[in-house]
């Protein structure tokens, strides 16, 4: 199992446009990746799906722990780290 | 008789036409299906349907380059077949409802949870939840989503609109009005994206806008007159008329008798600047810098603002960015400063006048803001002064945060200009008074008129009986342009009333030679005042300062 924590740093943190290209990015693996809002003491750690990903609430200056575990886990987890560390684009 | 409505958000345009209503919520009869298994068959089948007509959409979005709709249709239909909603339905199915209830509460659930979240953005998208539940109640019956046709050149009047009706709304539509939606809500990024004439959040009374009514939309001040007069009809043509079409302007901006005169950008984000820029701002006149502090645990750090503050920079390459320290108080609270609870917030502690209790943010800001300006033309200006000690108080404060800097060898730059907002009555009769603190002034006219009028602006009825185009604001302007020039200071004006052609050219005819809007007023503005002399709008100003006309 791979786990990273990072902070979301874009503006609107992670809802539609955001949340649709890091669920795209998951799709492409085959394996099962959970996130969870640290900075929400009452989120639980959920897989990552469309509408979890709304149900947390990241917001701009939320720290989120991903956890990845299957094939390729450190490539997913590397490619999650790169689309927020460029902000998705943004 | 003709009457307004206002909008919370819209996107830019204006439209007249007739009214199309759809109002009332389309019947959708129950469908009975024999057997939970077999209801969750069809439920399954119909979330792929859904799923598929959004992938159709995003790529019809994506064909034509307008990749932030299609990513929001990838998003739809990620969302449409997510087994977190089918696990919810079937929860709902096994209690025994019929499958269209289990679809209609699971989304409620979720709708309802999200909504409740503290954020805005987030909270916007419970309305996307709630509509793909229709969307998926009418793919149980194999069909999409979709509206009557609208006639072509008519203004379609509905209470809430989902993504993809929008989609599939005619090329020649001339407008849309909606009951529900807010700024940010998808009707209206998708509205823009589509650069179709908008107004949305205009509450209930959009409901009993009358069958034949004719509709003028003014998406750029987010505005509806329902069955206008001649005058106001005649009017409003002409105000379309002078709206240029392109949506950048060519050239400089000057008078009809050759003086120049400088437009600049209102921005609240960096995200902003590229836009402006496009649409022919010669500047950012006034950077707000709440959205580093809102919807967040914590302070930002001056690392993270200085990141910020950097891009804008580097984004105006060369360009005045004019940037206003945090205005912020009891009507916009951080819930991390433990403001207290005012009952008149507007005056209140906001403002520079947040410093008595929290020097700390001033500072913060402060440090980045003299440390981003080595990278290009960054100007600080204070909101809410009424007195010099306010400036006076702002002036020692960078004094000191120069220092520091300089002893802590970091690199900045303390010879920057530094400014006053004029928006309370206080500040605008007294220029003679600031200016010695003071390297330039900004009028801020939405609250200068607030102030002056004693109307709350937020209140819809009290805007439209005070405006600010008014003798009396006009009158402060004119005494605060006045002392400027005298104190050999420059003026400019950075409320909404520079981004109305009449409104901007009465300004300049008071001598006001710079200009800050929302980058969609610009065109408009440059336009008009294009038209004109500095003679004819002296003249203006004249008859505006005697009598407002309205």
């Amino acid at each position: 199992m791979i786990e990273t924590t990072v902070t979301i740093r874009n503006h609107y943190g992670l809802h539609a446009r955001p949340a649709a290209l890091f669920y795209r990015k998951i799709r492409q693996y085959r394996c099962a990746v959970t996130i969870q809002n640290l900075s929400r003491p009452d989120s639980a750690e959920v897989t990552v799906s469309p509408l979890h990903l709304l149900q947390i609430g990241v917001r701009q200056g939320d720290a989120v722990r991903l956890r990845a575990t299957g094939d390729d886990a450190d490539m997913v987890i590397a490619d999650l780290m790169t689309l927020i560390e460029t902000n998705f684009g943004d | 008789m003709s009457y307004r409505l206002i909008g919370a958000g819209g996107a830019s345009g204006l439209a007249l036409g007739p009214a199309f209503l759809r109002t009332a919520e389309a019947p959708v009869d129950d469908l009975i299906i024999e057997g939970q298994e077999a209801a969750l068959v069809r439920l399954v089948e119909a979330q792929a349907m859904v799923a598929n007509n959004m992938r159709v959409l995003a790529e019809r979005e994506r064909a034509v380059g307008r990749d932030d709709p299609a990513l929001l249709f990838d998003f739809l239909s990620f969302l449409a077949e997510d087994t977190t909603l089918t696990d919810e339905i079937t929860r709902h199915l096994h209690s025994g409802v019929p499958l269209s209830s289990a679809i209609d509460s699971a989304t409620a659930t979720f709708a309802a949870q999200i909504a409740a979240l503290d954020s805005s953005y987030h909270r916007d998208r419970a309305t996307d939840i709630a509509a793909l539940g229709r969307e998926i109640r009418a793919a149980l019956h194999g069909r999409k989503l979709a509206l009557p046709t609208p006639p072509p050149g008519s203004i379609l009047v509905v209470a809430e609109l989902s993504p993809s009706e929008l989609a599939e709304l005619p090329d020649d539509l001339a407008g849309l009005v909606t009951a529900d939606g807010s700024p940010t809500s998808h009707t209206t990024i998708l509205a823009r994206a589509r650069g179709i004439p908008t107004i949305v959040g205009v509450g209930r009374a959009a409901l009993d806008i009358p069958v034949d009514a004719e509709l003028a939309l003014n998406g750029d001040e987010q505005v509806l007159l329902v069955n206008p007069e001649p005058h106001e009809r005649a009017t409003f043509l002409a105000q379309r008329m002078a709206r240029p079409q392109v949506s950048a302007i060519n050239g400089p901006t000057q008078l009809a008798n050759g003086t120049p005169i400088t437009l600049w950008a209102n921005s609240s984000s960096p995200d902003e600047i590229a836009r402006a820029i496009s649409h022919g701002a010669d500047g950012i006149g006034l950077f707000r810098t709440e959205f580093l502090f809102l919807e967040r645990h914590t302070l930002p750090s001056e690392e993270e603002q200085y990141i910020v503050y950097r891009a804008a920079l580097a984004a105006l390459a060369g360009r005045p960015l004019v940037v206003r320290t945090l205005d912020i108080g009891g009507d916009k609270p951080l819930p991390y400063l433990g403001l207290p609870h005012e009952a008149n917030p507007a005056l209140g502690l906001r403002g520079i006048r947040i410093l008595l209790h929290h020097p700390q943010l001033l500072v913060a800001q402060l440090r980045a803001l003299l440390r981003a300006a080595v990278h290009g033309d960054l100007r600080i200006m204070l909101p809410m002064v009424a007195n010099p000690e306010d400036l006076a108080l702002g002036r020692r404060h960078i004094a000191e945060v120069a220092i520091a800097l300089q002893q802590e060898g970091i690199a900045h730059r303390a010879n920057i200009l530094f400014g006053a907002m004029i928006e309370t009555p206080a500040a605008a009769v007294t220029i003679d008074l600031l200016a010695p603190l003071a390297d330039f002034f900004s009028i801020g006219t939405n609250d200068l008129s607030q102030y002056a009028l004693a109307a709350d602006r937020t209140v819809g009825q009290l805007s439209q009986r005070y405006p600010a185009h008014t003798p009396s604001v006009l009158r402060l302007v004119d005494i605060a342009v006045k002392a400027a020039r005298s104190a050999n200071r420059p003026i400019s004006v950075c409320g909404e009333l520079a981004g109305i052609p009449e409104s901007a050219a009465v300004l300049v005819g008071l001598g006001i030679a710079t200009l800050s809007m929302a980058p969609s007023c610009i065109p408009g503005v440059s336009t008009y005042l294009a038209r004109h002399t500095a003679d004819e709008l002296h003249a203006m100003a004249e008859q505006a300062l005697a009598y407002s006309g309205n």
